[in-house]
């Protein structure tokens, strides 16, 4: 992700708008920073991140907003399904799997943790705690397919990695942004070599 | 994937309501500290929350954490979905948390900013080893009083399975230290 990080003013401002009084001692303007990145699928609406540096290991929340008003990603599915209303959500072949991306790092699914493969063979290296290859969100699986039907609803299907295990899955995306994950099965350990 | 299904107290996933307190942090706290109470060490670092007026409270986010904001309040950080949280985990985390309140106290300093920059990678090095060690202290008790392993493949998915050993044979401190500056290397 390319981020740009925000002003001391804004990023003060930005303090000002999502700290709660319950839980203001997450929030120090003093050992805070703000950083922002544009999401694809998103016109006017913008990835936030806010790090409190007061101790480490830093602590970071993830919220999407216009620049005053800010969703706090809770883990769930919530805040990113009431934004794709409010803002609209823009979904085309380009957008499709970063959007899908986004999605499963920032939703934590009763199925376990996802992630869509680059290739099938990336399963026997890869790290579910790595950040990095988890945040870029702009990563395309090479070998999926991507179709649209008449409701305007995207099928992909695709490697992806469920809960350690390496699964062909076909995702279903509709227009507001539900995401449906299903399994076409398990792949074979042959298929890695 | 079963055993990843367990939930707090009410099941499924709750909408988050104002601010950023979990929904269910009441259930969390209870039921973490119920299962920290079923070990050893568990019991240690509760009573020492005690004693030091530790208050706890649980936010929602995206995976299972948890956040020291000064000596004396400890956050949990757990999905809004509990179905997807598994109760060991956050058990843990609570375990950990309290037990980087009582690092200070015990020699080892808070990595806090403002320390000039070879002390505080020094600094940070040793806060977390002593947190890995408390982890991997927190997972044997919990395989010996349960039988439960899911603390230790959690240990190995984060790459201290080799830290783990040494723990468990007593290797000496400094021996400790420098498997954990391999590791970190080797990443």
């Amino acid at each position: 992700m390319n981020w740009h990080r925000l002003d001391r003013e804004k990023t003060v401002d930005m303090i000002n708008s999502v700290r709660s009084a319950a839980e203001a001692l997450l929030f120090s303007p003093i050992t805070s920073e703000a950083k922002c990145t544009r999401l694809p699928f998103y016109s006017n609406h913008l990835l936030y991140r806010l790090t409190n540096f007061a101790s480490l290991p830093t602590f970071s929340m993830d919220f999407i907003g216009d620049g005053e008003k800010f969703v706090y990603l809770d883990g769930s599915a919530l805040p990113i399904l009431q934004i794709n209303q409010l803002a609209g959500l823009n979904l085309t072949p380009d957008t499709v799997i970063p959007y899908l991306n986004f999605f499963f790092l920032n939703v934590r699914l009763e199925e376990g943790e996802i992630i869509i493969l680059k290739n099938p063979e990336e399963a026997a290296s890869i790290d579910i705690y790595d950040d990095e290859r988890r945040e870029d969100i702009n990563l395309q699986p090479e070998h999926a397919s991507i179709e649209q039907n008449e409701s305007g609803t995207y099928i992909v299907k695709t490697p992806i990695f469920l809960d350690g295990t390496l699964v062909d899955a076909q995702l279903t995306v509709d227009r507001l942004g539900h995401v449906i994950v299903k399994s076409l099965g398990m792949m074979a350990h042959n298929q890695l070599q | 994937m079963s055993d990843m299904l367990k939930a707090f107290g009410t099941t499924g996933s709750t909408p988050t309501g104002p601010g950023y307190a979990h929904p269910l942090t009441e259930d969390i706290i209870r039921e973490a500290s119920s299962l920290l109470m079923e070990i050893p060490e568990g019991r240690r670092l509760l009573e020492y929350a005690k004693k030091n007026d530790i208050t706890f409270g649980a936010i929602t986010g995206r995976q299972p954490s948890y956040q020291v904001t000064d000596s004396h309040h400890l956050f949990l950080i757990c999905p809004a979905n509990t179905k997807a949280v598994d109760l060991e985990e956050m058990a843990c985390n609570l375990g950990i948390g309290i037990r980087e309140i009582e690092q200070p106290s015990v020699g080892i300093p808070r990595a806090v900013t403002g320390i000039a920059g070879q002390d505080l990678e020094r600094i940070t090095f040793n806060h977390m080893l002593d947190i890995i060690i408390e982890m991997c202290k927190i997972a044997d008790e919990f395989v010996a009083v349960k039988g439960s392993t899911k603390l230790v493949d959690r240990i190995e998915k984060l790459g201290h399975s080799e830290l783990h050993r040494g723990i468990r044979s007593g290797l000496p401190h400094q021996e400790l230290a420098n498997i954990l500056s391999k590791t970190i290397k080797s990443v």
